[in-house]
């Protein structure tokens, strides 16, 4: 009995966008200030569909202008992180590994630390932390071409190294920033929050990752081969180095965009791959769409946590972390005894 | 037809790992590739492979010489068995024989209906296909080395190259593979594997190519050239004797 490769099957499908639009319609509902299902159906419904029921101004500010737009985002930025990270950790062979491997996160940090340095806000943050997400990562890719040496374990101690210079850096503009305001503002940046997103972010942020995602989702049969390292590759007749460029590329712009957009999210990247691997098994055909709906129905949750849990908001990386971490012992308490030194 | 023209590799300028070696490997025959450790076997099938740059002299496979041909033409006139069958990741069995396809889609196409059951097909000439399910990591090791072989034949390459196929193996998994290496030059494949135990030429009466320890190379029949006086002994050393036997012959070691 000849069985092709298992796919991930339309039922699946069907209750993930069902449960998206389940948690999506949750989110914009559940807050500290009290807004009724129904006045939320009516407020959406007026900015979908331009109807015009009557709704007070309050209520239909906070579901359309604060709650809608932050869960929009974080369906992209959930889905984005935890595609990158399953993309980092096929083509790195090794699945400890997080999208911020080669130093996206600390130049994106750098970036958005220098602009509030210089006393930029808003748009300019995003922009400058952005660029310097990818300049890091350009870093890490061209230390390997000097070293005259390809490898995965070269490509991933230049990572280290350009991480801990931009940590560093990061350090030093903490220690010599002018005002506590702007140390304060440092570090709320850092430590991630959807906040201040508004529609105009999730507009201009879309095709970013619209185009990556759909890049990877394309290529994710030549991810399988990649993840068999250069030889293999190779004599398979896949160009290792022009792919796996492509494929870095690709998963880096998606989590440096997430990482303008909220600060850094912890453990994201890391933890929904894990999960979706006891879904579905490692063939990235299957891994790599499976992580992207994860990720989507997974950061909504987290974050509607964050901003209702207690009167001020939690910052978005501490309550990922702490439940990512608590969810990974779980996933290693049942998987356990399957580690191995290969993992 | 593999030719070697007059090829020399050196990593350093000092010491060549070898130099002008010249031998044609004929189509439709098993080649054992013969010599002590750090002799250039592994060398040799890098050049092969198109994974070394650094030689000189050319080599031609089918015709087309090897340093031309970019990677996916390379994966269709050769597929390649790497020495450690290791796998970290546990694709199903059956998957990863399909990875074989590669060289034979299109940058973003992947492995079709038809492609499976040509998958499934070299899983039944291993003798795989009860494992086919399973995953790569749950198998053992002689099941992931035959499942690499069907990867190669999946490649539908007239010419497969196994570096050390046997090394890790039992001695019945290690009859297994060489029957089906026998069985695979039956069917006009062109094989050409290396290994550190003479026998296994023998064993399927293949040609050989052995390396002496003054880096000479003779490509000849197995059973006569084996059995020249001084051939073994200039590869292995004094220590290795040629027996004869009612059937054939066989190498042991000469201790006393």
């Amino acid at each position: 009995m000849i069985n092709r490769q298992k796919k991930i099957s339309l039922l699946t499908l069907f209750t993930f966008l069902f449960a998206l639009l389940v948690i999506g319609f949750g989110c914009c509902t559940i807050g500290r200030y009290q807004v009724p299902v129904r006045n939320v159906v009516l407020s959406l419904s007026n900015y979908i569909m331009g109807s015009k029921f009557d709704i007070a101004g309050k209520e239909y500010s906070s579901v359309i202008l604060i709650r809608l737009p932050r869960t929009l985002m974080a369906i992209l930025v959930g889905s984005s992180l935890s595609l990158a990270g399953s993309v980092y950790q096929s083509v790195f062979n090794n699945k400890l590994v997080s999208p911020d491997l080669l130093g996206v996160t600390g130049g994106s940090c750098v970036g958005a630390a220098l602009a509030i340095l210089f006393g930029a806000s808003g748009m300019i943050v995003m922009m400058s932390s952005f660029v310097f997400g990818l300049i890091a990562v350009c870093i890490a890719l061209f230390l390997p071409v000097l070293m005259r040496n390809g490898s995965n374990l070269s490509l991933v101690l230049a990572g280290i190294i350009v991480s801990a210079v931009f940590n560093s850096c990061l350090g030093l503009i903490k220690y010599t920033v002018d005002s506590l305001e702007k140390l304060e503002a440092i570090t709320f940046w850092i430590m991630g929050s959807l906040a201040s997103v508004t529609m105009r972010d999730v507009a201009l942020a879309f095709p970013f990752f619209m185009i990556s995602t759909v890049v990877l989702l394309l290529l994710r049969f030549r991810i399988n081969i990649i993840s068999l390292g250069k030889t293999e590759a190779n004599l398979l007749g896949v160009r290792f180095q022009t792919t796996r460029i492509i494929v870095i590329a690709c998963a880096t712009v998606l989590t440096a965009c997430s990482t303008a957009i909220c600060g850094t999210v912890s453990w994201i990247g890391l933890i929904v791959p894990h999960i979706a691997r006891l879904i579905v098994d490692s063939d990235n055909r299957n891994l790599i769409p499976m992580s992207a709906m994860l990720g989507a129905v997974i950061l909504p949750i987290i974050d509607t946590l964050c901003r209702t849990l207690t009167i001020s908001e939690i910052p978005i990386s501490i309550v990922s972390a702490a439940l990512g971490a608590v969810i990974f012992y779980v996933i290693l308490l049942q998987k356990g005894r399957l580690l191995n030194d290969n993992i | 037809m593999i030719i070697f023209d007059q090829v020399s590799v050196a990593y350093t300028l000092s010491s060549p790992v070898f130099k002008n070696w010249s031998f044609t490997i004929p189509d439709n025959s098993i080649t054992t590739i013969l010599g002590a450790n750090g002799s250039g076997k592994t060398t040799l099938l890098k050049c092969l492979t198109n994974q070394l740059h650094i030689y000189e002299g050319s080599i031609t496979i089918n015709g087309e010489r090897v340093s031309l041909l970019n990677s996916k033409e390379l994966a269709k006139l050769i597929a390649y068995v790497p020495q450690n069958c290791i796998s970290s990741i546990d694709y199903r069995v059956l998957d990863f024989i399909a990875f074989g396809r590669t060289p034979h889609l299109r940058l973003l196409e992947t492995p079709s209906e038809k492609d499976y059951r040509f998958a499934f097909d070299c899983a039944e000439e291993c003798g795989i296909t009860h494992i086919s399910e399973k995953s790569m990591t749950a198998i053992s090791g002689g099941e992931r080395q035959l499942a690499y072989i069907a990867r190669a034949l999946a490649q539908e390459t007239s010419t497969i190259i196994m570096d050390e196929p046997m090394s890790a193996l039992d001695f019945g998994n290690q009859s297994v593979i060489l029957k089906i290496i026998a069985d695979l030059a039956n069917r006009g494949k062109t094989i050409v594997f290396t290994s550190h135990n003479p026998n296994h030429a023998l064993a399927i009466s293949s040609n050989v190519l052995v390396i002496d320890q003054e880096k000479n190379v003779i490509w000849g029949d197995a059973s006569h050239l084996l059995k020249q006086d001084g051939v073994l002994a200039k590869v292995f050393g004094s220590k290795i004797l040629y027996q004869n036997s009612k059937n054939g012959g066989y190498i042991t070691f000469n201790l006393l």
